[in-house]
């Protein structure tokens, strides 16, 4: 547990429910527990990314929530950590497409599985074009071949033996400089976000 | 000329963390169970690990947020041109200046001429090498060096820069590397990078360390840091029979030559034991056989070995071994257990 603050707790969630007491009171004692279990890691994340502890804190909150908010999340299957992580992960990104102008607890109803489908709506609000132009800027930091590597995988969708195959290099050479790019944006994410 | 400045800054700024690496290793197409598990079993060794790849996927997330920018695309060509530029042949690179008046090419073809002719002779394209278990190959590069490959060995050989890099993904090589001041030869294993000029030395890569050792001349070795927040450690010069250990957090240790004997012995494709610990030979003969031997009880850990093998006939090591010691090999499907033989009373 993290001093200072005490633990989340899940009031309005389970309220939404009408089954059975004793599921909801399973469902408190299991959230409570993931939170227990995996609150560290995933705020040491977002600690990371997010500029301030209000929005670190922000964020933490609402993957919770999310959680709170999905009908049977002791049924989630698969990895559970990776799960919180892709929640907070898509939160976390979509608090740099959208300041402000969304509120922490808006989303208390959406059942988490939306955010693994969550796709990023196009944006052109000014903060979203001012993050684009800074984004770039640090892509043009880096080597013109490594560039092209990132850029062919994560925004044209390109396989690495398609980019090896155009950027004439062998597709070991493609995965090295991705790993450099990917190395050099994360050195450069105060200027991104 | 100006791929020489390139690959001058590329060396000096560009550093790549562990979380990146598995990132852009996840990301390839020939992700298979070995490599899932491995990734599982780096995930959990440490929180930063998990929490340092989640930045790596947010990064990934926003360039994703850049579909549909106008100046994407031009982006992208930038390092298609690059390309074309370094490494094609001469008929392309004129092929693909038609517009160019004749005059100014006949002007540049001097200068032309002679960057191609060095390109030519130093470059040496890209390419990945590799052994499968049990089995050697000597690969021979156009700048004269030659890299012998151990078993189950894979290495990427990029001459396309301005240094000689050559990137050990696993197993273990030696170099002999011929000597040219102008174009230092850096070979990458794990977290540490070797710089040479001409010399020989061997690099072994496992799943934790990075063992250097110097056969001839003398080599400097730099760890990079597992963690993104510590800095490259400093450069470490090696002599001659004499060797150099990093783990994966970059920990560096300079110990005396004791592997000088087997690389040699393994060059000549035998293994040489000499009253050695049996569990430490096993670990040894089991890196280039398919089927490893396993031990099967306490009592065969306080015995030690003596012998040579050829490697080329380790698929009967088991029958060697029964004949040398007191112990019965039992095949399996996947492995060849060893037991202390019980004497009958």
């Amino acid at each position: 547990m993290i001093k200072g603050r005490p633990a989340l707790k899940i009031v309005d969630a389970t309220r939404r429910e009408p089954g059975p007491g004793n599921l909801a009171e399973a469902k408190r004692a299991f959230i409570e527990e993931v939170i227990g279990t995996h609150e560290r890691v995933l705020k040491r994340y977002l600690q990371r990314i997010l500029p301030s502890a209000e929005d670190v804190e922000g964020v933490l909150q609402e993957v919770f929530l999310r959680l709170a908010g999905h009908e049977n999340p002791q049924n989630i299957e698969g990895n559970f950590r990776a799960y919180l992580f892709q929640i907070a992960r898509n939160l976390a990104t979509d608090r740099f497409r959208r300041q402000r102008t969304r509120r922490v607890g808006d989303h208390v109803s959406f059942p988490a599985d939306d955010l693994i489908s969550h796709n990023p709506q196009p944006d052109t609000s000014s903060e979203d074009l001012e993050r684009g132009a800074r984004l770039k800027s640090v892509l043009r930091e880096l080597p013109p071949k490594y560039r092209s590597v990132l850029i062919g995988h994560v925004v044209k969708e390109m396989t690495y033996p398609e980019i090896g195959e155009d950027l004439g290099i062998s597709v070991k050479t493609v995965q090295r400089y991705m790993a450099y790019a990917v190395t050099h944006c994360k050195q450069r994410l105060r200027g991104i976000v | 000329m100006k791929s020489r400045i390139f690959a001058k800054t590329e060396k000096k700024t560009m550093t790549t963390t562990p979380d990146a690496e598995w990132f852009a290793r996840m990301r390839s197409d020939r992700v298979d169970d070995k490599t899932c598990q491995d990734f599982d079993n780096w995930l959990e060794e440490d929180v930063s690990n998990e929490v340092e790849y989640a930045v790596c996927v947010t990064v990934s997330d926003l360039c994703n947020d850049l579909k549909g920018d106008p100046e994407i695309e031009e982006l992208y060509q930038d390092g298609r041109k690059e390309n074309r530029n370094l490494t094609r042949s001469k008929v392309k690179l004129f092929k693909s200046v038609p517009a160019v008046p004749r005059a100014l090419m006949a002007l540049a073809a001097c200068g032309a001429m002679a960057f191609l002719i060095v390109t030519s002779l130093h470059s040496q394209k890209a390419g990945t090498y590799s052994t499968l278990i049990g089995e050697q190959r000597v690969v021979a590069l156009n700048d004269g060096s030659t890299i012998e490959m151990n078993t189950e060995c894979e290495l990427e050989v990029d001459f396309t820069g301005h240094d000689r890099l050559v990137v050990l993904e696993k197993g273990e090589a030696l170099f002999n590397v011929a000597p040219d001041e102008s174009r230092p030869f850096i070979v990458k294993a794990g977290t540490g990078t070797v710089r040479v000029l001409g010399t020989i030395f061997a690099v072994l890569r496992d799943d934790s360390e990075t063992r250097v050792s110097v056969l001839g001349g003398r080599v400097s070795v730099t760890a990079s840091a597992a963690d993104a927040g510590k800095k490259a450690s400093e450069e470490t010069a090696l002599l001659q029979g004499q060797e150099l250990l990093v783990n994966a957090s970059g920990y560096v240790a300079v110990i005396d030559g004791t592997s000088l004997d087997r690389i040699d012995a393994w060059r000549q494709g035998k293994l040489k034991f000499e009253d050695i610990p049996l569990d430490e030979a096993l670990r040894e003969i089991n890196r280039y056989v398919t089927k490893p031997l396993l031990i099967g009880d306490d009592a065969l850990k306080s015995m030690r070995l003596t012998g040579l093998f050829y490697i080329d006939r380790l698929n009967t090591v088991a029958g060697s071994l029964e004949r040398a010691l007191p112990i019965t090999a039992t095949e399996g499907r996947s492995n060849i257990v060893l037991r202390e033989k019980v004497v009958a009373p």
